[in-house]
């Protein structure tokens, strides 16, 4: 499956509905469906908050040999998200920033991770193994 | 959940505590809307506040500020806050950015009423 979306909060509603009718379908369970759900929400809502023009992003799905594929990729300025530093999860609550957690949460709740740019576009790949 | 609205909130008043409960995805997409909404409350002199996600399929990075900056401010007022009805997944996204530290988290809304009751 393909999505092709706007790069504004309406563009990641539209992923995230078109994610739970893909779930259905593909019979994923609770656990897959819900950490992807937080996965596409992150990488999404990121690039739609650091584009400054109109980005433009795809979305692709599918389930092959026994996992769940994602790649989503877009034409705004290189980022890999693989680069950001994680947050320090120890800290107390006054010491603790309230964001920073998006990509962190996205590197820890799939099994892989790639990140290429090429021809201009931004490319993440990410692989999460489907319970037996 | 009716077409176009996927995170609703249902308020109940117990006492002088308020439990929030949501139902639906706590995502980009709503936080922005819960974060108004609790901040409202805790401007309004709510100093005992319980959050309840059992109806919450979800939880993002996004829903996870809304909740860190209630916990700062009721910290510093010397309110309280807790959480119930974590589903595993919530508790594993909560787990992984440290927070079952930071939050009184039970797994029910009866049994957070009784954590920030006093």
């Amino acid at each position: 499956v393909r999505l092709q979306i706007p790069s504004s909060s309406a563009g990641v509603r539209e992923a995230a509905d078109a994610f739970e009718r893909f779930s259905e379908r593909h019979d994923l369970s609770d656990p897959t469906r819900r950490a992807m759900h937080v996965v596409l929400d992150e990488l999404l809502s990121n690039t739609v908050k650091c584009a400054d023009r109109a980005v433009f992003i795809e979305v692709d799905l599918a389930v092959k040999d026994g996992s769940l594929e994602v790649v989503v990729s877009d034409d705004g300025a290189p980022f890999d998200p693989l680069a950001v530093a994680p947050p320090d999860v120890e800290a107390k609550l006054a010491d603790r920033p309230v964001g920073g957690l998006g990509l962190h949460l996205v590197r820890e709740l799939v099994d892989s991770i790639r990140y290429t740019c090429e021809g201009g576009r931004n490319r993440v790949i990410l692989r999460k193994r489907l319970d037996v | 959940m009716s077409d176009g609205k996927r995170f609703d909130v249902r308020e109940e008043r117990r006492g002088d505590a308020l439990v929030l409960r949501g139902v639906g995805r706590l995502d980009s997409n709503t936080s922005d809307e819960f974060h108004a909404l609790v901040a409202e409350r805790l401007r309004s002199g709510v100093s005992r506040l319980v959050i309840d996600l059992t109806g919450v399929d979800y939880v993002s990075s996004a829903g996870l500020r809304v909740l860190l900056l209630a916990a700062k401010s009721l910290e510093e007022s010397g309110g309280r806050l807790a959480l119930a009805g974590l589903n595993p997944s919530v508790k594993q996204v909560f787990a992984l950015s440290g927070l079952l530290k930071i939050f009184t988290v039970e797994a029910d809304a009866e049994s957070a009423l009784a954590r920030v009751a006093g």
